[in-house]
């Protein structure tokens, strides 16, 4: 199929003004009026509050307000779990919750204000270990529940016991992830104004999921929804960040612009930044596995702890992710597989780009090149013996046959692009001198999209204006990743006009159908089909007119380049004529779009079902050297060949490669926010390494193209399977360089040289 | 909320007058440490009444090598280090450190003085001037002293400089004869990466035997260090007679004997001994010596 704007990499329609420094974000925002704000958090994981005094920090200068959990009219929200406090009430819960905040004429006045809040503690005991949280008998750090479980996912299938019985080999290995800070360039901000355009409050900020922020603070302001509006700014990175910490803050500079009647400005520093925000969840992960010497897999045994820290927050589903993609993609005769989330008073974690799988795929895809050395096989053999073809059965029971599925041709295109058959025999052999090369590969499935965690659907609106320009609306975000562009080249592939015809106009919660969350790499696929819904809708009418105008059979007419041809060549009018019109006749020249997902299904009980209705498919592989005189490890070169069904961008989709290959080196090598006692070390970039340019490998990006019946124009999913694949790819290459297998993350100085982890004040 | 006032003075003399008449001073050079702690509210600025900014002092600039003797001005930037031809030719090590530092906005902006003045444990400046036996010119109104750099810090953060005095620059004698030199670093990212561990060797040889030898470590002790145990291992000995992992042994006893078992030693113990191996190895390959 020849397409005019789809599979191209048009320009970003968003990059002019990025560029030009023209695009305004959260923290440029200025209102009339406006009053700033900040908020006062606590430094104790865990203590009961029993007292604070505001009446010092009311009478400082500049000050309009000083407000505690007390002033908050409904004080827990959150997406799937209500359980996260706006300001802590009676007990802090971690440390960073917020206790109080003030508002006032500057943020140095508000800043000034909260040194002057006196908030009495007694401490308690805190929990700060998931697997000492999960013991009987544990402190209980929600007093309501049960036990300190947020969530557990059963997944069983076959008889695992038959299953090890019939094993030549068993393997039983432990693996550890850390936890991660986003890192996005921009701190959160937000401003709320209230009483504007008939809206009770008007929410403009960073904000990652548009619907979800106003749910928040509609839940906390105890109003309807249609009262609070939601517009999103430009935005400096979120990768699942921007959610439930903007929402918080959202709706307490909501609390604070509803009681002063001015609009409220709340921007946080870096450091306010990490202390607050939810991080990736670091897991504890037990495998157990089973082959014959064959090399083919007889059963699986898994367990997954993640540390939810102080709320619950996205936990149940990330968790859920995992259970769904804890074997890996190969195939498995007895799996038994428990996930759990456990409440402790460390940092609350959340959604982050990967969401539950690159613990998972670290552990799984680290565990295959042990049993592959176990066994005699090489990695790659010992996969292909096992990982998923088309027709082959999920480990919850799912037939993949509704789409390609892709692992052999992306594993070897992968390995093609990196030349790894001649460089794994190269460092295969004995390397002399203390520096030491190694190569080493991850393949992994993902299931696109929500799956079974929510209903699975989005809208669009598009607007043919009289002199044929068209405005798209989506309910889903820009998140940096592209959304606006390849949204655009949707309708204007659909639509026939040229690009510059096509205006994506911001998302505004009163304007735009509310089409859930922009998460689960699910934008381009359940988005694209409803801006190609809309599209197509308005194309039908154009066509019925044209065919009834023209005296033409519709399939003769083309839309094309913003002009109507009679399919021998010829231009019968221009887009502009057409449908100004149409538009003139009384023809309605908007149309919504929505796409709903086709259907899922799953036992919670059981783990059973089809949790994705498709999937993507991709392999990473890294070429490291180690130095195993002092532990020092470089990362020399990367290929990354993922199945993208089309690549409606292939420019868009190799920058998500190369910033999703960079996020996961900087997890698999450097990234670790060091946690001690529920208090982070360091909250800025002095102490939390993250890669830097020059740390960057060589990355070699494989778009592979197996059209999905289901996606737009084929198309499915890139943000997310890009990070999960490179920290066991990296694993895997250091240990066939210096023959050291690390079962944790990352793989710093002294992991590598003497295989274990040092930690300020430690032994 | 720190208040200060700021000065900017044009030259040395300015600058000596400033710090005669006034107290609580602070020197203001590439700003690239200062700014932050400012920017942070660093309570040690409340001792602080005025920012003296001697950017603009063309006296404390540049490089000179001498035959003899050498001296780097206090506001030479890392930038102008690592880029400068006879630092390349003469005193590679220095060139090596000064590229490992920051990222190039830093190194544009950071000077050596004030590396030496902000004496952080893991500053990497230090271990390539001592080797050279470098010492400092520190000024006032009324004259000026020299200190050995390896004397100057005295803790971490903490050096002999006094109030009304400038470090004006670093001069050392330099190396004659046949020598050789390398500078190694270790740290967690290629670039805006603070030291794990550096270390610099110097030495000066003579018919397959080492003459004068400088083994030096930055960020492997509070202070950097001469390793004047593995000095002794060397010095005069014919390059047959040298163990490059019995002086790595050495070296890594002497770190431990300073610093006592620390949360790191069980790492830097076999990396620093690894790096004066190298180092080692290094200069008997380079001057030749195939054992």
């Amino acid at each position: 199929m020849a397409f005019k704007h789809v599979n191209k990499g048009v320009r970003r329609v968003d990059a002019y003004e990025k560029v030009t420094g023209k695009a305004k974000f959260g923290a440029d925002l200025e209102f009339a009026n406006m009053l700033h704000a900040k908020v006062l958090r606590t430094e104790y994981p865990h203590a009961e509050i029993e007292k604070i005094e505001t009446a010092a920090a009311e009478g400082m200068p500049g000050v309009r307000g000083v407000f505690t959990a007390k002033d908050i009219p409904n004080n827990l929200f959150g997406v799937i779990v209500q359980d996260q406090q706006v300001l802590a009430d009676k007990k802090v819960l971690l440390a960073g919750d917020g206790v109080a905040m003030a508002v006032a004429e500057t943020e140095a006045q508000a800043a000034a204000a909260l040194e002057k809040i006196k908030v009495e503690y007694r401490e308690l005991e805190g929990v700060f270990d998931p697997l000492e949280s999960r013991k009987e008998g544990a402190l209980k750090l929600h007093p309501e529940k049960d036990d300190n479980q947020v969530i557990h996912h059963p997944l069983r299938k076959g008889d695992v016991k038959k299953g090890f019985a019939e094993a030549d080999v068993i393997l039983e290995r432990e693996y550890t992830t850390q936890f991660i800070e986003h890192s996005y360039l921009e701190p959160e901000a937000v401003v709320v104004v209230p009483n504007e355009e008939n809206h009770l409050v008007s929410v403009y900020g960073s904000i990652q999921n548009p619907y979800a922020t106003r749910n928040a603070v509609s839940a906390v302001l105890e109003v309807e929804l249609a009262e609070v509006r939601v517009i999103q700014n430009h935005i400096g990175g979120s990768f699942g960040g921007k959610d439930e910490v903007v929402s918080a803050m959202a709706a307490r500079a909501a609390v604070m612009a509803l009681k002063t009647g001015r609009p409220v400005k709340m921007v946080n520093s870096r450091e306010e930044s990490f202390t607050e925000s939810y991080k990736r969840h670091p897991y504890h992960l037990t495998y157990k596995i089973g082959a014959t010497k064959e090399g083919k897999l007889t059963a699986m045994e898994i367990a997954a702890v993640a540390d939810s820290g102080g709320y619950a927050c996205q936990t149940p589903f990330v968790t859920w992710r995992s259970v769904v993609q804890a074997t890996g993609p190969y195939e498995v005769e007895n799996v038994k597989t428990d996930t759990y989330g456990y409440y402790t008073n460390n940092p609350y974690t959340g959604a982050m780009r990967g969401y539950g799988s690159p613990q998972v795929i670290f552990a799984q895809e680290s565990l295959m090149d042990e049993l592959a050395a176990e066994l005699g096989l090489e990695p790659v053999e010992l996969r292909k013996r096992n990982m998923y073809s088309q027709g082959s059965v999920t480990a919850s029971g799912q037939k993949l046959e509704r789409h390609t599925v892709s692992l052999n041709e992306v594993m070897s295109k992968a390995m093609e692009a990196i030349d790894y058959k001649k460089k794994y025999e190269e460092y295969s052999r004995e390397q002399p001198g203390d520096k030491k090369k190694g190569i080493g590969l991850s393949i992994s499935f993902r299931g696109c999209s929500l799956g079974a965690e929510a209903i699975d659907a989005a809208a669009s609106v598009i607007q043919i204006n009289k002199d044929g320009s068209v405005a798209v609306y989506s309910g889903l975000a820009e998140n940096g990743q592209g959304l606006k562009t390849i949204f655009s080249q949707i309708a204007a592939e659909v639509l026939g006009v040229p690009m510059s015809e096509v205006e994506f106009k911001e998302l505004d919660t009163s304007f735009t159908p509310d089409s859930g969350s922009t998460v689960a790499s699910r934008a381009t696929l359940i988005g694209g089909n409803a801006i190609k819904d809309a599209a197509e809708k308005l194309k039908g009418r154009i066509m019925d007119f044209a065919a009834g105008k023209y005296d033409f059979k519709i399939d003769q007419l083309e839309l094309k380049d913003g002009f109507l041809y009679d399919g021998q060549g010829n231009r019968l009018a221009t887009f502009a004529d057409l449908t100004g019109e149409m538009g003139n006749t009384g023809i309605l020249m908007s149309a919504y779009g929505w796409y709903k997902s086709p259907p899922i299904s799953w036992d919670e009980e059981k783990g059973s079902g089809n949790p994705y209705f498709t999937y993507v498919y991709g392999c990473q592989i890294a070429e490291v050297e180690v130095d195993t005189g002092t532990g020092e490890l470089s990362v020399l070169n990367m290929a990354a060949a993922h199945d993208v069904g089309r690549a409606i961008n292939p420019e868009n989709v190799k920058g998500q490669i190369y910033g999703g290959v960079m996020m996961g080196l900087g997890y698999g090598i450097m990234e670790e926010l060091e946690v001690r006692d529920g208090v982070i070390q360091g909250t800025n970039f002095h102490d939390y390494m993250i890669p830097t340019i020059k740390d960057m490998p060589d990355i070699k990006p494989v778009i592979v193209e197996n059209p999905d019946p289901d996606g737009p124009f084929g198309a499915k999913s890139i943000g997310e399977p890009t990070l999960e694949l490179g920290s066991a790819a990296i694993a895997n290459a250091v240990a066939h360089a210096s023959g050291r297998r690390i079962r944790s993350l990352p793989l710093n100085l002294e992991r590598v040289l003497i295989g274990r982890a040092l930690h300020k004040g430690g032994k | 909320m720190v208040e200060y006032q700021l000065l900017r003075a044009h030259s040395l003399e300015e600058v000596l007058e400033i710090l005669a008449e006034k107290k609580k001073v602070q020197i203001l050079a590439g700003g690239t440490d200062l700014l932050v702690d400012l920017h942070q509210q660093d309570p040690k600025f409340e001792n602080i009444d005025y920012l003296l900014d001697i950017t603009d002092v063309a006296e404390l600039k540049g490089i000179k090598l001498g035959p003899e003797e050498g001296e780097i001005g206090a506001l030479t930037t890392h930038a102008e280090l690592l880029s400068s031809p006879e630092i390349k030719e003469k005193l590679p090590f220095i060139g090596a450190a000064a590229s490992s530092i920051g990222s190039t906005q830093i190194r544009n902006r950071a000077t050596i003085g004030g590396n030496l003045v902000n004496a952080a444990a893991c500053a990497d400046s230090f271990s390539p001037l001592i080797a050279l036996g470098a010492e400092l010119v520190l000024r006032n109104k009324g004259g000026a002293r020299r200190v050995l750099l390896e004397d100057f810090v005295e803790w971490p953060n903490q050096t002999v400089l006094k109030d009304n005095e400038v470090l004006e620059k670093i001069v050392f004698k330099m190396p004659q004869g046949e020598y050789y030199s390398s500078y190694q670093k270790i740290g967690r990212r290629n670039a805006v990466s603070i030291s794990r561990l550096s270390l610099t060797l110097l030495a000066e040889v003579e018919n397959e035997a080492i003459k004068n030898v400088q083994v030096v470590s930055g960020a492997a002790t509070p202070a950097p260090v001469p390793f004047r145990e593995v000095n002794k291992y060397l010095t005069a000995k014919t390059f047959a007679e040298i163990d490059p992992a019995e002086a790595g042994e050495i070296a890594a006893d002497e770190m431990v004997g300073i610093t006592g078992e620390r949360w790191s030693t069980p790492y830097k113990r076999p990396a620093l001994s690894k790096l004066v191996e190298r180092a080692v190895k290094d200069l008997l390959e380079e001057a030749g010596y195939n054992g």
